[in-house]
């Protein structure tokens, strides 16, 4: 067992800016869902 | 139902068992069937993440939700994205990286037995239920659609899901799950297929008619807590949810516990991030869509069989009676939703917009007749009669109905073999989770810690077959008890987002196990003070305030042993 203090070691690549690129491709992808699901709302909702 | 779906049903049923005991050759040490020897590609476990979370319920009663309710329910995903990014980065390397067999272990090693111990327990008691409600949900719609007997619907989901999952362990679930994936959208695909060439609209008018019932109302920017679905309680509650479910929920965990790597468990993830909105979006559109098809094609009045069968059989009168006005509204609806398509042609705004407004008039009219239908059908089975705006009690019937009713033979059996993927994929994978911590987290922590991997293995197994019959015993009483469905769901969301909370404070590196234990018991404390305080208030809610006081307690509390000069984490 490890001391309260002490993490495990993570494996991989968990640098800042790996973490944000993932993050701006996944957030463009919801954005690119999320307009679409407006211009749906847009055109059909009202 | 037609032989040939029968044979189509049968086939996939016995491919899916036969494709998991081939599966089972690799599986003979605790390693391989417990995490695959933590060799599964980033594909196999994202789509097996995908199917474990698309259940039965998603399926029909999602596209019901749709039918019904139109897309808003879509927001519920919106917190998802980022919850992955979130995990990736966090939990997931650390999980992965220590190699353990359940994510409640990990807690063991940061913190301590005892807290462990409580979070093992927590989940063996809620997902033994759910998984029951899980096999539940389908079987009473089966059993109404097909006039089988309840234990012969439980049994057709339950007993080859857990003959797979017991000899095949992890790698015939996550492998099954591919397949089941691929049936489910193909299945929803042909649907769509289906209802675009048999409508007579084209997809835009049907889409616009749609709109004309708020249908198409995806969001919904109200601050109001006791609002289950807005766009802030989906994205701010909804994250904190899928952070838990993803995180620290051993059915999801355990998936991506059998990658190959952090980077592939991380990729598998993502998956869902993509993919998981444009999914739900579909499952949704395809309820939307069939709303519109029963305005050109006689819907039934009551959509459970059982339940027309019932009132026809209890008030024929008042039930024949009801069924003619339905069928005169129906009429003038149907005129109403052509007037809509031609006035769209037509191009001017007017006619449009006077169309419209007629249209939604007659749609208020038929909605008023089922209305009443179904308070007929609450009063024939004993249930609480629904308030105005409460969903239709048949609204996971719609789907099943279409299907048998409208979609040409084959479909058919496509469909409801899909219907069966999505309950075994979810089932297969909370078995699996149930047997891993039972074995792990509770057998191997407190019975015997010494005994060979043989050992440990043959108690995986049999915990599995242990947990599938518990959940089928659930799932014969689930469907006579609709209320127990309600219990389970409330059940659980009282300590998910404490349950996160843990985890999170783990993280932090001065935190103490006593800290976690307590904030553990602080956090369940809190979700039950406001459950019980303000039970309006979204359950999406929960979660956050679950997590949000596991973390402040436990670092409030490790900060004043620190400070009292006391060491941390004395038992590790």
């Amino acid at each position: 067992m490890t001391n309260g203090t002490r993490r495990e070691e993570p494996e991989g690549d968990t640098r800042p800016s790996t973490f944000k690129v993932t993050l701006i491709s996944v957030m463009s992808a919801q954005v690119v869902a999320l307009v679409i699901l407006w211009i749906l709302q847009a055109r059909y909702g009202g | 139902m037609h032989w040939f779906n029968w044979v189509i049903v049968a086939g996939y049923l016995a491919y899916v068992v036969g494709d998991g005991i081939r599966r089972s050759k690799r599986t003979d040490e605790i390693e391989g069937y417990l995490v695959a020897n933590r060799s599964l590609p980033w594909w196999v476990v994202g789509l097996s993440v995908m199917a474990t979370q698309l259940s039965a319920i998603t399926l029909i009663g999602t596209t019901g939700q749709g039918a019904t309710d139109g897309m808003r329910f879509v927001q519920f995903y919106f917190g998802l994205p980022v919850a992955m990014v979130l995990l990736g980065v966090t939990l997931v390397p650390f999980l992965h990286g220590s190699r353990v067999f359940t994510a409640y272990e990990y807690l063991e090693r940061r913190f301590d037995a005892k807290t462990r111990s409580l979070t093992s327990v927590l989940f063996l008691l809620s997902r033994g239920m759910s998984c029951g409600v899980i096999i539940g949900a389908p079987a009473v719609v089966f059993s109404a659609i097909f006039g089988l007997n309840v234990v012969w619907s439980v049994a057709l989901i339950g007993v080859p899901t857990v003959v797979y999952t017991m000899i095949g362990g992890v790698q015939a679930v996550a492998w099954a799950d591919v397949k089941q994936m691929v049936v489910i959208v193909m299945a929803l695909l042909a649907v769509v297929v289906v209802l675009v060439v048999q409508m007579p609209v084209s997809p835009d008018d049907a889409l616009r008619i749609a709109g004309a019932t708020g249908r198409m109302q995806v969001f919904d920017f109200s601050i109001d807590l006791d609002e289950t679905y807005t766009f802030w309680s989906c994205v701010i509650g909804g994250t904190f949810l899928m952070l838990s479910y993803f995180g620290t929920d051993q059915s999801q965990v355990q998936r991506y516990l059998a990658a190959k790597s952090v980077d592939e468990a991380r990729s598998s993830l993502l998956m869902s991030a993509y993919w998981k909105i444009p999914l739900q979006a579909l499952i949704l559109i395809v309820g939307v869509l069939v709303f519109v098809y029963y305005l050109f094609q006689t819907p039934p009045l009551l959509f459970n069989p059982a339940h027309e069968q019932r009132v026809r059989a209890e008030e024929p009168t008042a039930y024949a009676a009801l069924e003619a006005r339905y069928a005169e509204a129906f009429d003038g609806r149907e005129r109403a939703a052509r007037a809509v398509a031609n006035a769209r042609a037509s191009g001017e705004d007017g006619a449009l917009s006077s169309a419209i407004a007629s249209f939604q008039a007659r749609e208020a009219e038929a909605e008023t007749i089922r209305f009443e239908a179904l308070a007929m059908a609450d009063q024939a089975t004993g249930e609480t009669p629904r308030e105005v705006g409460d969903a239709p009690r048949d609204v996971n019937y719609i789907m099943p109905r279409f299907v048998l009713n409208e979609l040409p033979i084959g479909f058919v059996g496509i469909f409801i073999a899909a219907i069966m993927a999505a309950a075994m994929s979810s089932v297969a994978a909370e078995l699996n989770a149930l047997s891993s911590v039972t074995a792990i987290d509770l057998y191997r922590r407190w019975v015997r810690p010494q005994a060979t991997d043989a050992h440990y293995l043959f108690v995986s197994k049999a915990a599995a077959g242990f947990w599938g019959l518990f959940a089928c015993i659930v799932a014969t009483f689930a469907v006579s008890l609709g209320s127990l469905i309600e219990v389970v769901n409330r059940f659980g969301s009282f300590f998910y987002g404490s349950i996160l909370g843990v985890f999170l404070l783990a993280m932090v590196p001065w935190t103490t196990g006593l800290a976690g234990f307590v904030g553990l018991i602080a956090g369940m404390s809190a979700v039950a003070a406001v459950n019980f305080g303000t039970p309006d208030v979204s359950f999406l809610w929960h979660n956050v305030v679950g997590a949000v006081t596991v973390v402040v307690v436990g670092v409030v509390l490790s900060t004043f042993r620190r400070r009292g000069g006391e060491a941390p984490n004395p038992q590790s």
